[in-house]
């Protein structure tokens, strides 16, 4: 299993135009963050990250659309197949390298956010709670900035395998991997546009069943979203976690699949 | 001895019959498995490995179906899909370790086994080479030496010179004939000298179903007195001879055109006469020209 999650990690992530954009992104992280008191550098640091996130989609479905596309054009599909492990276990192994490779990406990217964050503020404010930051500003909420940095680190490596296995599902029902490439990042932003519309309205809480904000769950915080929309996005994402593997696994085995 | 049935082997998609009551034996040596585009070949290899299974009839391995044993059969199956391609960020020796993964090699074992083939098929001193950077011709080798990690019983491969230039062509027959010893090769092509140069036996198909299956030697004493050279001078008999007959080779010299026909009848012409079959004959007897992209 380990060979083959490390090919996966070779397919996905070892490709010229993912290192580039990654590093680019990279870059771009890197000069997001602007030198004030600690209280505005961490309240710009939650907001960057969340500001960030159309580009963390299009990473993230950049390095998982081509996934199982990749083997129906060179019909590695078929050679994977008819071998004894191809068919018990490379669903599986795309996964966790999808996982995996999404989850160094976007955790990267919100580190170099968190660090940028650490140099600008001297090291400063990790113990202020986030009531007193402007970006959580209605949200009285106790939790500490160096506690809401571990629980966005959690939920966001939570979110990439959550979103790698949306992407793969969609590469593996698909000729093309644009295909995956749009839907995916239509169900990765549209919750974002449209949450950022409806920000005012007060209607912001009812995005707390999407996927999308469990990963950025500082959105939560932000607009205190009810446990109870919390418990159904929960269940959303144990479902995916559950059928999406079947549903991929299921399409990738199906005969006559190129 | 490896034995391989094929039993009145259908496989339906819609209200179409891809193969239709097949029925054939192999035995160690390579087959060649000859037909026009659409024929049904591919069908046919797929259900031999697996990839779809038969909507009636049986494949028989060594005295037990196929799908008893599913997993253990695999082990002893090796692929070549048509139109292969490995990943083009690998290289040779992590693209191998990748497929001796697939097919639950141990690691150790593995890494002998990949330098062996390597060498084998030419590519040692460029295993850490990229395959993308590969020609096709080294892709294919590539394609022969994965086929080849499980040590495999039964061979199956989907057009494997297609496209490969006549070098590359040779060398790919040779590799076959040096790894056929103890296997059931099968073999599948569009290109007659391939299988002339390589097969013991060739199994034609058309339309689904198995129209010959026999050596070269049978299948060529079948079609004595069904190849016929005619020479003229007329350019209106060229035309009409080209209408009425299959012609597999027209020669035209200064002032005499010759013809070759294939023909269940003596052609109606003075100068016909009875000559010797050869191989490309036999395709052009039973399909027709336009399937045959390369002989």
């Amino acid at each position: 299993m380990g060979t083959l999650v490390k090919s996966e990690i070779r397919k996905m992530l070892l490709k010229p135009s993912i290192i580039i954009t990654w590093i680019v992104l990279l870059l771009f992280s890197k000069i997001l963050i602007r030198p004030d008191t600690a209280s505005e550098v961490w309240a710009d640091v939650f907001n960057k990250i969340y500001g960030i996130v159309p580009l963390i989609g299009l990473i993230t479905f950049m390095i998982i659309s081509a996934a199982y596309t990749l083997e129906y054009s060179s019909n590695m599909n078929e050679l994977i197949n008819t071998t004894q492990n191809g068919k018990k276990k490379v669903v599986m192994a795309k996964w966790i390298g999808a996982g995996i490779s999404t989850t160094i990406v976007n955790v990267s990217i919100v580190l170099i956010i968190y660090i940028d964050g650490l140099i600008k503020s001297n090291f400063s404010g990790l113990d202020l709670p986030l009531k007193e930051l402007w970006y959580f500003g209605n949200s009285g909420s106790n939790i500490t900035v160096l506690q809401m940095m571990i629980i966005l680190i959690i939920t966001v490596i939570i979110g990439s395998f959550f979103f790698s296995e949306l992407g793969l599902y969609l590469s593996a029902i698909s000729k093309s991997a644009s295909i995956p490439f749009i839907f995916g990042g239509l169900l990765m932003g549209v919750p974002y546009i449209i949450s950022g519309i409806l920000s005012r309205g007060g209607y912001a809480k009812y995005f707390g069943v999407t996927p999308l904000w469990g990963m950025m769950s500082s959105e939560l915080i932000r607009y205190k979203v009810p446990m109870a929309l919390i418990i159904v996005q929960i269940v959303i994402v144990i479902a995916g976690f559950i059928l999406l593997p079947k549903l991929t696994y299921k399409s990738f085995i199906k005969e006559g699949k190129r | 001895m490896n034995k391989l049935e094929i039993k009145k082997l259908t496989k339906t998609f819609g209200k179409k019959n891809a193969n239709s009551n097949i029925t054939f034996t192999l035995e160690n040596g390579v087959y060649g498995l000859l037909g026009p585009n659409g024929a049904g070949k591919t069908t046919l290899m797929k259900q031999i490995v697996t990839l779809t299974k038969p909507t009636s009839g049986e494949i028989i391995y060594n005295g037990q179906s196929i799908y008893e044993k599913e997993d253990e059969y695999r082990n002893i199956i090796g692929y070549l899909p048509q139109e292969f391609g490995a990943y083009k960020n690998f290289t040779a020796k992590q693209f191998l370790k990748y497929v001796a993964a697939l097919k639950g090699i141990d690691k150790n074992k593995a890494s002998q086994k990949i330098d062996e083939l390597l060498n084998l098929v030419g590519l040692y001193e460029v295993r850490n080479k990229a395959v993308g950077k590969f020609s096709g011709g080294m892709k294919r080798r590539v394609g022969i030496a994965q086929v080849l990690l499980n040590d495999p019983k039964i061979v199956v491969l989907d057009e494997p010179t297609a496209g490969l230039d006549p070098q590359e062509r040779s060398r790919f027959r040779n590799l076959i004939a040096d790894i056929s010893k103890e296997k059931i090769i099968i073999l599948s092509t569009h290109i007659i000298s391939d299988i002339e140069a390589v097969a013991r036996e060739t199994i034609m198909i058309k339309n689904g179903s198995v129209i010959i299956k026999g050596n070269h030697k049978d299948i060529l004493t079948g079609m004595k007195g069904k190849v016929y050279k005619i020479t003229t001078d007329k350019e209106n008999e060229v035309i009409d001879i080209q209408r009425d007959y299959k012609v597999v080779n027209l020669q035209r010299g200064a002032d005499i055109t010759e013809l070759r026909v294939v023909s269940d009848k003596m052609p109606l012409y003075a100068s016909a006469q009875s000559i010797e079959p050869r191989f490309e004959d036999v395709y052009m007897f039973y399909f027709d020209l336009e399937n045959t992209k390369e002989v």
